[in-house]
């Protein structure tokens, strides 16, 4: 086991130098972020002054040498608007995101499985239709619309949420929700078909003929072998949770890494951005490395591919 | 594998119960917006500041946050619309480049150390730094020089002739020269000490800054607020609907959408005031940029085209102020009350369209920016509209914000663009961005060059003011842009508040303010 | 239907439910019909100029609801608009838009993953890392790099949009390829000498192309959100050329003023996500009943 997870560790590094180096070309692409910086009628002399403190006046060659060399120590640069080391400015948002994500993930779960679940159980009923359409309609709402009706109605509508910020409990519900409203669909559809698939099987014909309970069979042992599908689309579906925090953190002003992204990206605070989009690549890759993990675990043929 | 089904199945089966519990246990949550405590002040505001030090950048945000713990010389009070002083108890021209500042007495920062000339001579330098302070480098290359006379008393040298000295003085803050020295400028952007009404007491980034009183405060701090608690929302419907669930005293920045929502509350009030942004469409008649807006009689058709009114009336719900067909508002200095901007007339448009040589209509490209002003997308959409009813073909082209920033600081805006600006409240800052030297100017007349030249040295207030009515007069005849509005600042208040009176560059104090 | 209508013994309420069944499965052509309609015809099916504007009559309710003036029957936008003739006009940019997104995020997916299910080895273990480094990549900075090097325009838009999607197809082709490569069919191709490119584009890619299209189905109503989202962050296309999705964003930000600037474009995508994903259903059930989705 462990051999087979230094193999997937050993296999991710590629991509760790890909991502980062592509991000430093297509930020420069964006222009230069001394315009934005300094205000509008600051003198060229300023400008001079603030491209050679950056380092931004060298050929982009050399400034791709020195990116690599400084981040190979875990040294993405100053940021250029908070004048303060780029990754500390992101591991301060960190624990803010991971909750946020975390809580999303986990509405996504439980509503999900058991929407799924319920849907193949009455498959092509009125509640399998209801559901899957529901579900869909759920998916079809642009996430920075349903994030600001559901301020509307929960918080100053019905006064029973915050509108933002973070803190309490209470803080987290409207965006988890929100940041879940993508998932839930994906997870109950995923769930629906495997357990149709699992339904139609063999043992649970025996389970069913032994006269054990229909809900047992279906919860406990359907449902578990619908379990590895699931994770796997949870690990698929990362990167695009991780676009969705952007905009869920923006509208409900959670202090997290994506409000923090967009921000760098509008500013083209490059040393940011590229701090940023390193970390998310690092979670895209842990949290796939796991799935594999659990994957390997429960099915030893995949650890000798 | 055994031992793992086991655990699998036993979660499996409790996560409906989990769900549930969960679910119950959040909506059944008692009214958890809860009002603010009485002695808290909640301030919501667009962004999370990057320093609380007021001089590490120009933005509002920051600066509005930073100055209840920072102080700076003077502060253009616009309740009276006229500098009150701060740390300097007065000041006096010995000669028309020598300032001799008097340094207020008896002050002390938070941290022990002395308001004193040497602390402020220290400021001073700092502010002169370019590496330190790049976004004042304009103001900073005012001043000569600076020295300590005694120590209350400050001698600065300006550079040149320079009208505008109480605007130059409020920008500068004063810092406790020690402890600048062992922090150096970014630790003390996140840990400040000053001599205002409050201290900080934390920050956490992008979530909350809270302040605290400072039981030291020189002056009379401010009534019934113990603590203060700055929020960045970025949504602007958001921070609207924050204040109206009674989770923020103050919402800064409030969209025009969300206005009729807060008069509708009993419990919040709009304030609704006079921004020094303007909104205007520039022509450009730069070589580079050949074009049928090089041609006089075209831009006066454009602004003949453009229904102002309606633009103001509709996009804005009237809250915005006429432009009268000048750069210059109505309270400044060089503001001809002569001149009538052009009005609504499309068959004169169309005239001098076919006068110009268009009878069929002409092509342009117009840029604006998407999200960089309030609405800017939609005023933007009406003028092509509007232009569009007298036979010009309008090739929209909006741009991330970002980008129209750089490409306007780049003269690349071409012919036709959409344009907000909130220069310093001094009619020199506003004219000498149309200098055609000036780096994102996109006019070039040398007869304006020279009044706008004139009008930055002359230091008597008549002559000055006749040099820029003429400059007026010569913008306005030759239609350089198509004048639209000036823009409102939409603020929306609890009712608990008192004297909440923001400035025309979105900047506040919160000296004179309380809350019951 | 005929023959049982004229049944004598059944029941009247058996009869309707049955009528009532086949018409509801009609439905999703129905409004197929209706949204191709709108794509290739707006100028006949609008009621108005959806660019012609009038600031005084700007947000005006449905005309069915007090407020309303006839004619604007969904009401009016923040520039006085017909929300009803933007939406029929909409159609057209939003549907295409998406279309080719999804063509480009396929072409460019599918040959991926059919280079490197089929040769496996270094190609193949290039085209995972490449999946990988996409996956990882926030979109956001990919369209304003994109957009701000060769400027905004909806070509720009779709190739981005595209590029965000292609590594979805690039799994599915790939391990759809492995699990066939081995199979004697091939197997047979290649002992009567066909060529790597005969094989897989005629043999293979014939074998997968149903779970392409399929995925490919899904993608689509996933590609009209990702629209309004870039319209929201303020990247989507140039105005005042309608989407679905700019239509929402924009009147989300008047939801103080009129709930139905956003609301009917709102509707409109959501009956379109819920054609989409019974089309797709149903294109799954008739091209291979085992497919499952993911």
């Amino acid at each position: 086991m462990l051999k087979y997870v230094i193999r997937r560790l050993i296999s991710t590094i590629p991509t760790l130098i890909a991502v980062p180096i592509i991000c430093f070309l297509l930020t420069r692409l964006s222009g230069d972020p001394t315009e934005l910086m300094l205000p509008m009628d600051a003198s060229d002399e300023a400008r001079t002054a603030f491209r050679a403190l950056h380092g931004l006046d060298k050929p982009i060659w050399e400034q791709l040498l020195l990116f690599c060399e400084n981040a190979f120590r875990g040294d993405f640069g100053m940021s250029l608007r908070f004048g303060e080391p780029a990754s500390t400015l992101v591991l301060e948002r960190l624990a803010a995101t991971t909750e946020l994500a975390v809580a999303s993930l986990g509405f996504a779960v439980l509503l999900g499985i058991p929407f799924g679940v319920i849907a193949a159980q009455r498959r092509n009923s009125l509640v399998d239709r209801a559901i899957r359409n529901a579900v869909a309609v759920s998916q079809a709402i642009p996430s920075f619309y349903l994030g600001i009706l559901m301020i509307m109605v929960f918080a100053v509508g019905l006064g029973w949420l915050p509108t933002g910020g973070r803190g309490e409990v209470s803080n987290l519900v409207l965006p988890a929700l929100t940041l879940a409203s993508g998932l839930v669909p994906l997870i109950a559809r995923v769930t629906r078909s495997c357990m149709l698939d699992e339904l139609r099987r063999d043992y649970v014909r025996t389970a069913r003929a032994k006269g054990l309970k229909e809900y047992i069979v279906v919860w406990k042992h359907s449902l578990r072998n619908a379990f590895i599908p699931v994770i796997t689309v949870i690990g698929l579906q990362i990167g695009a949770l991780m676009s969705g925090v952007v905009v869920t953190e923006t509208v409900f002003a959670w202090p997290g890494v994506g409000r923090l992204a967009i921000q760098a990206i509008y500013a083209r605070d490059f040393p940011v951005v590229q701090a940023v989009v390193f970390f998310f690549a690092i979670v895209f890759i842990v949290v796939n490395i796991l799935v594999d993990v659990v994957y390997a675990l429960m099915d030893p043929r995949v650890r000798y591919q | 594998m055994a031992k793992i089904k086991g655990r699998t199945s036993n979660r499996t089966r409790s996560l409906p119960l989990a769900a549930g519990l969960l679910l119950s246990s959040m909506l059944g949550m008692p009214l958890l917006s809860k009002p603010a405590e009485s002695a808290t002040l909640t301030i919501a505001q667009s962004y999370d500041p990057q320093s609380l030090w007021p001089n590490f950048s120009t933005s509002q945000e920051q600066m509005n946050v930073g100055n209840a713990i920072i102080e700076s010389l003077l502060w253009v009070d616009p309740a009276i619309d006229k500098a009150v002083p701060i740390l300097a108890e007065r000041y006096e021209m010995v000669d028309p480049t020598t300032i001799k500042l008097f340094v207020r007495k008896g002050v002390k920062f938070t941290n022990g150390e002395p308001l004193d000339a040497n602390a402020v001579v220290q400021s001073i330098k700092i502010f002169m730094d370019k590496a330190i302070t790049p976004a004042y480098a304009r103001d900073a290359a005012k001043i000569g020089s600076v020295e300590r006379v005694d120590d209350n008393t400050v001698l600065i040298k300006l550079s040149q002739k320079y009208p505008a000295i109480d605007l130059l003085l409020s920008q500068i803050y004063i810092v406790p020269p020690k402890y600048w020295a062992e922090v150096g400028p970014e630790k003390f952007g996140r840990e400040p000490v000053g001599t205002g009404p409050y201290k900080l007491k934390e920050w956490v980034r992008d979530d909350r800054v809270v302040m605290e009183r400072n039981p030291g405060f020189w002056g009379k701090a401010p009534k019934g607020i113990d603590r203060i608690v700055w929020k960045p929302v970025p949504d602007d419907t958001a921070r609207a609907a924050g204040l109206v669930a009674g989770e923020y005293d103050v919402a800064a920045n409030v969209p025009v959408a969300s206005a009729p929502q807060i008069k509708s509350r009993s419990t919040v009030s709009l304030l609704s005031v006079p921004s020094y942004r303007i909104f205007k469409i520039d022509f450009s008649n730069l070589d580079k940029d050949p074009g049928p807006q090089h041609n006089k009689l075209v831009r006066q058709a454009f602004n003949y085209a453009v229904d102002k009114d309606a633009i103001r009336e509709s996009l804005f719900s009237g809250i915005a102020t006429p432009l009268r067909g000048q750069i210059l508002r109505s309270n400044q200095l060089g503001f001809d009350p002569a001149i009538k901007d052009y009005p609504f007339d499309q068959k004169k448009a169309k005239e001098l369209l076919k006068q110009a040589g268009y009878p069929d209509g002409l092509d342009i490209t117009f840029k604006f920016s998407s999200g960089r002003y309030a609405q800017d997308k939609e005023v933007a959409e009406a003028v092509a509209g509007m232009l569009g009813e007298v036979g010009v073909r309008v090739k929209m082209v909006t741009l991330e914000a970002g980008e129209f920033l750089t490409q306007l600081n780049n003269r690349d805006l071409g012919a036709m663009a959409l344009r907000g600006s909130a220069p310093q409240d001094d009619p020199d800052a506003m004219l000498s961005s149309y200098l055609s030297t000036w780096r994102y100017s996109y006019i070039n007349d040398k007869n304006l060059d020279e009044l706008i030249k004139a009008g930055s040295q002359e230091l008597d207030q008549k002559k000055r003011d006749d040099i820029y009515k003429a400059a007026m007069k010569l913008m306005h005849d030759e239609a350089y842009m198509i004048y639209l509005y000036q823009a409102n600042d939409l603020y929306g208040v609890s009712k608990r508040v008192r004297n909440f009176v923001p400035r025309g560059d979105q900047r506040f104090a919160v000296y004179d303010m309380s809350v019951e | 239907m005929i023959l049982t209508s004229k049944s004598p013994t059944v029941p009247n309420g058996v009869n309707r439910r049955r009528i009532v069944k086949k018409l509801s499965a009609l439905l999703p052509f129905l409004a197929l019909a209706v949204l191709l309609l709108c794509t290739a015809f707006p100028e006949f099916l609008a009621p108005k100029d959806p660019y012609a504007q009038s600031l005084i009559r700007r947000l005006k309710p449905p005309s069915f609801l007090p407020g309303g003036i006839s004619g604007y029957i969904l009401g009016t936008d923040q520039l006085g608009r017909d929300i009803l003739s933007r939406i029929i006009f909409g159609a057209r940019v939003t549907i295409i838009t998406s279309v080719l997104a999804v063509c480009v995020a396929a072409v460019v997916g599918t040959t991926a993953g059919l280079v490197a299910g089929y040769f496996r080895g270094r190609v193949d273990s290039a085209v995972v890392r490449a999946i990988d480094v996409q996956l990882a990549f926030p979109v956001v900075l990919l369209v304003i790099a994109i957009v701000a090097v060769i400027g905004p325009s909806l070509s720009n838009l779709i190739i981005v949009m595209g590029l965000s999607a292609w590594p979805q197809f690039a799994r599915i082709t790939r391990g759809a390829v492995i699990s066939v490569r081995d199979l004697e069919y091939i197997e047979a191709a290649r002992s009567i000498g066909a060529g790597h490119m005969r094989i897989m584009f005629r043999h293979i890619l014939r074998n997968i192309l149903s779970s392409i299209i399929v995925y490919a189905t899904f993608e689509m109503a996933r590609m009209m959100l990702v629209e309004a989202t870039l319209s929201f962050l303020g990247l989507g296309v140039q105005p005042p050329t309608p989407t679905w999705g700019g239509m929402i964003s924009d009147g989300s930000k008047y939801l103080g003023l009129s709930w139905s600037v956003s609301f009917f474009p709102g509707l409109v995508i959501v009956l379109a996500v819920l054609l989409v994903n019974d089309l797709g259903d149903r294109l799954r059930d008739f091209m291979d009943p085992y497919l499952k989705n993911d």
